[in-house]
């Protein structure tokens, strides 16, 4: 009897019990939807407004892209026509002072003809300056218009070559081309813009050489038939060398090296910037090593255009 | 020389004291020099007399360079005439233009004294 009604107020208990918890788990599982229900409206709603930013930041990114391409095209027409319209007052300056040089409105003092000489050279250099300008601008607008053709580069390396016979003479500089036994095949580049590199390489091992120095064009095959299928120009100078703190720079636009000034004032410090954009446009490298018996320059061309 | 073999070359620029220092340079040198202002006078000029050499500036007020070039290459006095072109235009887009209407050569002046620029003349003249 005791256990009967023991077992009663067990099950009475257990029931209740259950009742309660079923009604507490139930209300909770209730929350629980009402909860989870509300923070998906919440994250759908946070999710439209993330996604208009991102609609109206990639509007913005639109915009801003279209204002720089304008910017850049502005920047472009301002530095051609303010180096076209620096010409002619540089024309005139030059042709003045040429007039004078040559006597043709009579003869000059010692004085006289040295500073009309000074005024003549920094005439040339500011000339120098507005041309590579003209020139940094034009390759800039130009970088899409790469025409790729095939080009042979010994026969290249060699007209360049020829092109600074007598400026290397003048310095009593010996230049030497070196090239493998059997012809290379051609390698796909812009000849003009290559030409201009090369030119600018030689200038340079002719400019910053010592007098009866050597200058020595490599062609190297050795990674024709590997994977790199790649033809280097190696220019060799036995000139002054660039300075250890200065190499990291040697790239930049508009640097020149500490002892590259003293040898030659005259200069724009953008022909090896210009190089290295030329070559890379062909998916090429171009590095060099350089201590202070010279330097040499590599250039490594792809044979093919990977496009 | 008598003064009546002179050769005579027409200078078109606009530019007076750039035209007038090459007027003087090449007197100096025994050369007969005409002068223009601008495109039209450049071709009245060429349709009235025959000359030994042209010198042409490109960016004039009016009728370019260009349309000289172009021009004068119609017209019976001009049809021969050496042309050299000195401007200061001097990308390869112009170069090639005035090459393809008929210029014999293409001179940058900022890039040439004018000892050159007579030097280039006495070339043509022979």
């Amino acid at each position: 009897m005791a256990a009967n009604i023991l077992l009663g107020l067990t099950l009475l208990v257990g029931g209740l019990l259950g009742f309660v918890l079923a009604k507490r788990t139930k209300h909770k599982t209730n929350s629980h939807h009402v909860v989870a229900l509300a923070n998906l409206k919440k994250s759908n709603g946070d999710l439209a407004a993330k996604t208009r930013a991102l609609e109206a930041k990639e509007l913005e990114l639109t915009l801003a892209n279209q204002r720089l391409q304008k910017l850049e095209e502005a920047k472009s027409k301002f530095v051609a026509v303010t180096t076209h319209q620096l010409r002619t007052p540089l024309s005139a300056i030059k042709w003045t002072f040429n007039m004078l040089q040559s006597g043709q409105l009579g003869a000059l003092s010692n004085d006289q003809k040295t500073f009309i000489d000074k005024g003549a050279q920094s005439t040339e250099r500011m000339i120098k300056i507005v041309n590579d300008l003209l020139k940094v601008d034009q390759i800039e607008a130009e970088r899409k218009d790469y025409i790729f053709s095939p080009v042979q580069i010994e026969e290249l390396v060699e007209s360049v070559v020829f092109e600074f016979e007598n400026q290397a003479e003048s310095k009593k500089i010996e230049v030497s081309v070196k090239k493998p036994g059997k012809p290379l095949p051609t390698v796909e580049a812009d000849p003009f813009k290559l030409r201009m590199v090369l030119e600018n390489l030689i200038d340079n091992a002719i400019k910053y050489n010592r007098f009866k120095g050597r200058v020595e064009v490599v062609i190297n095959d050795d990674n024709l038939n590997s994977t790199k299928n790649t033809v280097e120009i190696i220019v060799a100078d036995t000139g002054i060398g660039i300075p250890a703190a200065e190499r990291r720079r040697i790239f930049d636009k508009f640097f020149r090296a500490s002892n590259a000034v003293a040898a030659e004032p005259d200069g724009s410090g953008l022909g090896l910037y210009l190089s290295r954009d030329i070559i890379e446009k062909h998916g090429g490298t171009m590095w060099f090593e350089t201590d202070d018996t010279g330097t040499r320059f590599h250039l490594n061309l792809p044979l093919h255009q990977g496009r | 020389m008598a003064t009546a073999d002179k050769k005579t070359v027409l200078i078109v620029e606009d530019d007076e004291f750039l035209r007038s220092l090459a007027a003087k340079r090449l007197e100096k040198d025994g050369l007969a020099v005409k002068d223009a202002v601008n495109g039209e006078a450049a071709l009245a000029a060429i349709k009235e007399q025959k000359f030994d050499l042209i010198l042409l500036d490109l960016l004039l007020p009016g009728t370019d360079g260009f349309a000289v070039l172009e021009q004068a290459r119609g017209i019976e006095n001009g049809k021969e005439v050496p042309i050299v072109v000195f401007s200061n235009l001097g990308e390869k887009a112009d170069i090639e233009r005035a090459k393809k209407l008929g210029a014999n050569d293409f001179l940058v002046k900022a890039n040439f004294t004018l000892d050159d620029i007579v030097s280039k003349i006495h070339a043509y003249l022979g």
